[in-house]
Formats: C-alpha cells, structure tokens, sequence
C-alpha cells in the first residue's frame, strides 16, 4: 500500500459545528457501503476522494461481475463492507464478491414459491440487500425477509410477511436495518391492497411491531376514509426509509391511496383538498423504532388522485437556518415538490418545485400548501405534469453533498393523460380507478436533467441535460464529483459544483441502479450496476421509437478505480 | 365434491360447449384485468389509454396474441407469461385477447378444466369460511400465517388432513408434533421440518408468524412436548366463525 495514497484517503469532511446538541449529523460513508444510502442518513455520499475532478479522467475499469441472472436488468444497490461486496437481483440471487477482484465468495439462490398466477402483477425486482454482524437480509418477490450467513450464504432464518397469492405485494426494496431490526416496506399499493411496515428481530426473525399506514377502525385516521375503504386503500410503503440513531426516530415515505386516479369512493367530502386525507398516504411518516407507533406524519399530497406517491428515500441532513442549527429531513415525491421538514416535530419549514413540466398545480408555498390544483375527471382524459407512472424522479435516489451543501437529483420531464373511472376492488387486484398513458411535454429537447439544489433556499445551482430519461441513482463523493449512467449504456462523472462532465464510460447496458463507492487496502473503487430493465424501463424505452430500442439488457457490477500504482 | 363433478363432465365432451367457453372467457377477462389492464401497460378492455399498445380490434390471429403472450416482446415492457401463468391461465387471456380481436369462438385449449375448477363450488358457509381464514384484518392471527390451502398461504404446519368436528375439538386441538427446541440456553416452541447432518431445520412458534429457523445440529437440543397450545393463536376468531372455516376445510378436502 502506498503510504501517501492512504493519507490522501480520507478527506476531513467540513461539518458545521452546531452550538447546541453538539456534533451536527455526519452521513458519509468511508471505506465500507454500509447502507443501502450509504449511511442510514441516505445521503449517498462518500468521504473518499482518492477520486476526484483532477484525476477522475484516468479512471479504468478494474473488474466486472456478470450475475447471469439476465430476467430483467439490475436495479441492486451493492452493499461492501471489510472488502466484500454484497449483490442481489432480480431472482433473488445473491452474492458475495471479493471487492477489490470481484472473485466470486458464495452464491445463494433463493427458491421461492413459484410466482402465483395472476396475483404477481409486476415482474419480480430486487434493490438490494442488508448487511450487519454477519447477518446478509434480503426481502423477497414471495414476501419472505430472509436472513443468511455472511460468511458461507447459508440460511439461517426466513419468515414470511405476507401471502402472495392474495395480497399482490411483494418486497422489492433492500430492507433497512435500525436498531436491531430488520424493517421492510411492501408493494402493493396500485391494488387492493393496505400497506404496511414490519420490523423483525435482525438476531432470530421475530415479529417485533408492525405499523399500517392505513389506521385500523378506532384508530385516529381512519375516520379520513369513506366507509369500508380503509381496508385496500393503498399507501404501500414500497421503497426504503432512514433512521436516526439519536432521536431512535424511523423516517418512511409512504405510496398512494388506491384506487389511484378515482377518490369518490374513499375520500368522506369530496372537493376537500386541505390536509389529512387519505391518512397516512402519499405521507412521510416518523415511527418510534422501538414500537413502530407513529410520532408524527406529514402528508404531501392529500386525496392523490395522480398516482403521486411520496414513498422514496428520505435524506437526513443538518444545517443552521436563521442561525439556530437545525435536524432537518429532504425529502421529494413523484410530484417533483420537494420538502425540507424539521424532522424532531415534522415541521415544514421550505418546499419547491422541482421539474420544469409540472401543470397539476399552480405551485407550492413555503409551508408546503399545494396552490390550485387540476384533478382527472369521469369521461374525460386531461394531461398532467409530471407523470404520476415515471415521476418527476423513479425511485433511483438523490444524493446529498455536506462539502456544496447541495443535493443531486435526477429529474423526469414527462406527463400523462389520465381519465378517471370508478371501480370495485377485489382483494390483490389491480385497483388504480381509470386509464393513462405517459406523453412527453411539447417543445422540448431534453427529457430529463441531473439538477444541483440548495435545499435551503431552493434555488437550482445548475442542470445537466439529456435527451432521454435518467433511471438510475445518484452518487457524490468528497473528490467532488457526482456519478450516474443513463439507458444509452454510458457511466459519467459530472463536477459536483459546475455540473459539467468530466468522464464516461460504455458500460454496455443501460443503467437502472445505484453505484456506489469504497475503498480496499486504500484503493478506492467506484462500483455500477448496469442492465436496462422494468416496466418503468420498457415504458421509458417506448416513448422514443426507433431510440428506445438500442437500450439493452444486461446485468453485471462494473468497477472503476485509477490505474495500478497511480 | 362439485368441482370433480363439473371436471369429469368438461373432460368427458369432445368440444368445448357454450358454458365451457364462456366460463373460460370470463375466467380469461379476469386475468385480463388483473394482469395485463395495470394501468402501467394495457388499458381496461384492451382499449387505448394504457402505457403499452391498444389491443382491442387490431386484428391479430390467436395464434399471434399466444406467441407474444408467451414469449413477450424484446426490447419492449412487455413481458413473458410463460413462466408468470399457468398453462390454462395463458390459454384463457389468450383466447379473451382474440375475441376483443373478433374471433368469436377461440380455441380455449386447456383453460376449459382450468375455468371449471376456477368455478365456485364452495357452500356459502365454506366460502365464508374461505374468507375468514384467509382474512388479511387479522393480519398474523389468521389461518393462512401458518396453514397453507389449495396453494394460498404459508405451509409451516403440514397439510391440514383431519378437520376436527367443531369449534371445541379444533380448541383442544393436540399439537404432537410441537417439541421445546434450546438454542444457547434459550428454549422455544418448535415445529422440526427436518434433522439432518448440515443442521436442523425448523419453525420457531414463539409467536406468530412462524419463523423458519436454520441451527447447527451440534447447537440445539430438541425435547418432545410443549407449552404451545394451538388455541391461544386462533383466539382473534369467535367459534361462530370457526364452525365456518372448519366448513371450508370439510368441503374442499380430499
Ligand atoms: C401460528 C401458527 C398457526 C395458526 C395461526 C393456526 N395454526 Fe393450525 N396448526 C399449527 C401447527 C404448528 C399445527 C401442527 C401441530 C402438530 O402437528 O403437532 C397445526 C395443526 C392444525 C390442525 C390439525 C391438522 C391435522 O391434519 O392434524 C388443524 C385442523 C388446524 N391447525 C386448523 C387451524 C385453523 C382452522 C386455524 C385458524 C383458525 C389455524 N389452524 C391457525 C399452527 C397454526
């Protein structure tokens, strides 16, 4: 090991010192990925800066993994901790590689209940694994949060979270472990469908709480529902939250109410706009880790009649405003309105706009009140911007730089024409109340942007163009750089403070995942995931005919790292 | 009983009749809508409006709809069923899917069994009983936590052979099978799956839902009998409700 690559290594973050309550939230991961954000802060940002806007030209891929598992691209987000890199996919195959090499480990193949008929509407996708004490978690596409031998991916628990013949669900996202838990979200929620948290015990597999977002009856919020329609109204928490430690608060964002595009049958006055409909969808919501009961919740967007839900990651930062340090949470939804919430008590205290494209509202105020809102109608079809299907953002993720202060956040620029229907639920079904299909926006030449914000003031500080749609998550480092790929195959890196780009790399398949970043005896390693897939993919893929084609499948890790001996 | 009534009768007739054709179309309408009228890809119907192509009236062949049906379409959204739905259930949307293209009487291959066992024979106390034990209210209390039937559910418990006579057999249910499994110093109600020289395998019942545990044989001790009692996890069901899932459990096993 070079001696002055190890010192150079490790960057001192410059954090603000807050006056009170002491050291202010440090997010960035090192030399492991612990997290599926990095940290359990979300910020999907490392310390390392071996890597950096001087040298980040010289970059040459070091090692690539092929998974073999080619069903339908690889949206995984990998895990690395003391050199091994833990990988799943979309069969819910996972592995263990050496990470400076990319020598195969183990192998585990999860051999799920065949999927069952017509209740598994979506084909089966996996965003990753957990990892901790030597326990690797992985959620799978039958509902099953099963655990496995670090060392050997041997069994070593499984339990099952729900019955996948009847409730149309599955696991998706990597889960997300705090405070000794395992804590997993489903999907579900453009059926009919009651969505839900479950905590288990990360030693045995035990139940520990679960958490509806839909309140049972007696419960305060469910008098927010009409009738029985509490019982499949959505609000599937499908993505992962965040946890802080110190406030031992849980943060998760939770999906829309179902039936998506039609509120007559679930909403008690119909017209109301105002807060509290629906509760707690299209939500972010704050649960005691320990018992999963709800401290507080803000609801982004009441009666979404859009399929507008709030349920992506949810990064949590610190900062002083008006001179008084704040714990702070950021959080965006498909809409693109972005909120800043002091996230002790929820309170909001900025929120904006992100995409260009965006006529479902006149705006938002700074308190986070939606201004003039167009809603879809019976008999009708009406276009609205963003698409509630693709989002003014997918669920790949931000990333949050503490050295700019600013995060980086891929940006959709496509509608969709809705028209509303009524309709009943069956159980597991499909229940999404109309019809709709995604359009792009007239007069534009780009349909996507890489966008750095100041999330205090709101204010964008530069925007990178591309004519397709941006699919995979976002990656910043303290090199100042800020890495993602697009379904064109190509893996760049952009200046994290100009946005101009500085390197790319044919992968060879689109990209639809989350890179991430590490380091092994002082080299640092920045690891993509690539393969086009999805039906968002597909769909994405057939709004630019004859273009939309060339984007491929695929499913490998590519690893980059300076030359040997740089 | 009714459904091998009804499955005798369709196997036994040379050619699909009205009432099988018409029962597999409905059964292929469902999937329809289940499966491929998301939202996210077709549109109700098969009509324009969905994020993939209108289906409705574009003159296909059936034989074209089972190709793409079954195989998909590559560098699109659309996937392969082949492996997503059974043979009869592929066969019932594939033969909707031709008549929303004008072809009045498709061929519905395998779907006319499969249509036919889909048909409800249940009792109207069984069906309710089906309801109950499936209920998704009671989240972990339910049945299906632990018992799985006609492929829905979680088959901790073996297959539900003898269906006690009412609501106070099924209480005082004996539960041989439940043993005390120690791990490090801390014992448990355990159902053993299997004993073998790579581990043991085995459902810890501490409380619902069941997990399936995985030890080093060398690790765990394993005494008949247990404190477990079946009735304390069927407790969220009044006997009234427990007469009909029992009833359920009557008529559809073997
Ligand atoms: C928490 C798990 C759990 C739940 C919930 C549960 N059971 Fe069981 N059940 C078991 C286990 C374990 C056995 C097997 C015990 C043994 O073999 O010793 C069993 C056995 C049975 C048997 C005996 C089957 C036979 O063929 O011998 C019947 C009948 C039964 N359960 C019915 C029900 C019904 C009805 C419900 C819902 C009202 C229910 N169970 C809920 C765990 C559960």
């Amino acid at each position: 090991m070079n001696a002055w690559r190890a010192a150079a290594l490790l960057c001192v973050v410059w954090l603000p010192a807050l006056a009170a309550g002491g050291q202010a939230l440090d997010g960035a991961t090192r030399e492991n990925w612990l997290h599926h954000g990095g940290t359990q802060s979300a910020w999907r940002y490392s310390a390392l800066d071996q890597i950096n806007a001087e040298n980040v030209s010289r970059l040459v891929p070091a090692w690539v993994f092929q998974t073999g598992d080619y069903v339908d691209g690889l949206q995984s987000t990998p895990i690395v901790i003391d050199g091994v890199m833990y990988l799943s996919t979309n069969s819910n195959h996972v592995f263990a590689l050496n990470a400076a090499t990319g020598e195969q480990l183990w192998r585990y193949e999860y051999k799920g209940q065949p999927t069952a008929g017509f209740w598994v509407q979506f084909q089966p996708h996996n965003r990753g694994v957990a990892v901790e004490a030597g326990r690797v978690f992985l959620g799978t596409f039958d509902n099953y949060v099963v655990a496995l031998d670090a060392a050997t991916g041997g069994e070593l628990w499984k339990v099952n979270v729900d019955n996948t013949a009847q409730c149309g669900c599955m696991i998706r996202s990597a889960p997300l472990l705090a405070d000794g838990k395992v804590i997993v979200g489903v999907t579900g929620g453009d059926g009919a469908f009651r969505g839900y948290i479950t905590a288990f015990d990360a030693r045995n597999g035990r139940l520990v709480w679960r958490f509806h977002v839909i309140p049972g009856p007696g419960e305060k919020g469910n008098e927010t529902w009409k009738g029985d329609s509490w019982k499949f109204g959505g609000g599937a928490p499908w993505s992962i939250g965040s946890y802080d430690p110190e406030l031992k608060l849980l943060y998760w964002g939770t999906g829309n109410a179902a039936p998506d595009f039609y509120s007559g049958d679930r909403v008690v006055t119909p017209r109301r706009t105002d807060a509290g409909i629906n509760l707690y969808t299209a939500s972010v919501v704050a649960l005691d880790v320990r018992t999963g009961k709800l401290r507080w919740y803000h609801q982004e967007v009441p009666n979404d009649v859009w399929d507008y839900d709030s349920a992506y990651e949810i990064v949590l930062f610190d900062a002083e405003i008006d001179g008084r340090p704040r714990k702070l949470l950021l959080h965006m939804n498909k809409s693109g309105v972005t909120y800043v919430q002091d996230r002790v008590n929820g309170k909001v205290l900025n929120a904006f706009v992100v995409p260009e494209a965006s006529n479902w509202i006149g705006g938002v105020t700074r308190d986070g009140k939606l201004v003039d809102r167009r809603e879809p109608a019976v008999g009708e079809m009406r276009n609205f911007c963003p698409s509630g299907f693709m989002g003014a953002k997918s669920w790949n993720q931000m990333a949050y730089s503490p050295r700019t202060r600013w995060f980086y956040t891929p940006t959709l620029e496509t509608c969709m024409n809705i028209e509303s229907m009524p309709q009943k639920p069956v159980e597991g079904g499909f229940f999404v109340g109309g019809t709709g299909g995604v359009v792009l926006p007239p007069g534009r030449d780009n349909y996507s942007h890489i966008d750095a914000f100041d999330p205090l003031s709101g204010e964008r500080k530069w925007s990178y163009p591309y004519r397709y749609v941006l699919l995979a998550s976002i990656l910043a480092t303290a090199g100042d750089l800020v890495f993602t790929g697009n379904p064109e195959g190509f893996f760049f890196a952009l200046d994290a403070r100009s946005g101009r780009e500085l390197w790319r790399f044919q992968t060879g398949a689109g990209h639809r995942g989350s890179s991430v970043t590490y380091a092994v005896e002082s080299r640092q390693f920045i690891a993509t995931p690539t393969g086009w897939g999805s039906i968002i993919g597909g769909m994405a893929a057939g709004l630019f005919p004859g273009e939309g084609e060339k984007w491929r499948k695929g499913s490998a890790v590519v690893v980059f790292a300076l030359p040997e001996g740089e | 009983m009714q459904i091998f009534f009804l499955t005798v009768l369709l196997a036994a007739s040379p050619v699909a009749d009205d009432a099988a054709l018409q029962a597999s179309l409905e059964r292929g309408e469902q999937l329809f809508a289940m499966t491929c009228a998301t939202g996210y890809c077709h549109a109700v119907g098969g009509g324009a409006g969905g994020g993939g192509a209108r289906l409705a009236a574009r003159g296909f062949t059936q034989d074209y709809i089972r190709t793409v049906a079954t195989e998909g379409r590559a560098g699109t959204a659309m996937p392969g069923f082949k492996d997503r739905l059974s043979a009869a259930e592929l066969d019932a949307v594939v033969a909707y899917v031709a008549t929303l293209n004008g072809i009045e009487r498709p061929d519905i291959g395998a779907a006319g069994d499969a249509a036919a066992t889909a048909v409800s024979a249940l009792s109207e106390p069984a069906e309710k009983g089906r309801v109950l034990f499936h209920d998704s209210l009671r989240g972990f209390a339910r049945c299906a936590t632990c018992h799985q039937v006609r492929g829905s559910g979680v088959p901790a418990a073996e297959p539900i052979t003898r269906v006690p006579a009412d609501a106070r057999e099924l209480h005082a249910l004996a539960t041989p099978n439940v043993a005390t499994v120690t791990i490090e110093g801390e014992s448990m109600p355990g159902l053993v799956v299997s004993r073998g020289e790579r581990g043991v395998l085995f459902y810890d019942l501490t409380l619902p839902p069941p997990v399936l545990r995985t030890v080093a044989a060398g690790g765990v001790a394993i005494e008949p009998g247990s404190r477990w009692r079946h009735a304390d996890v069927i407790r969220s069901y009044s006997d009234a409700e427990l007469l009909l899932i029992l009833e359920y459990l009557r008529e559809i096993s073997p």
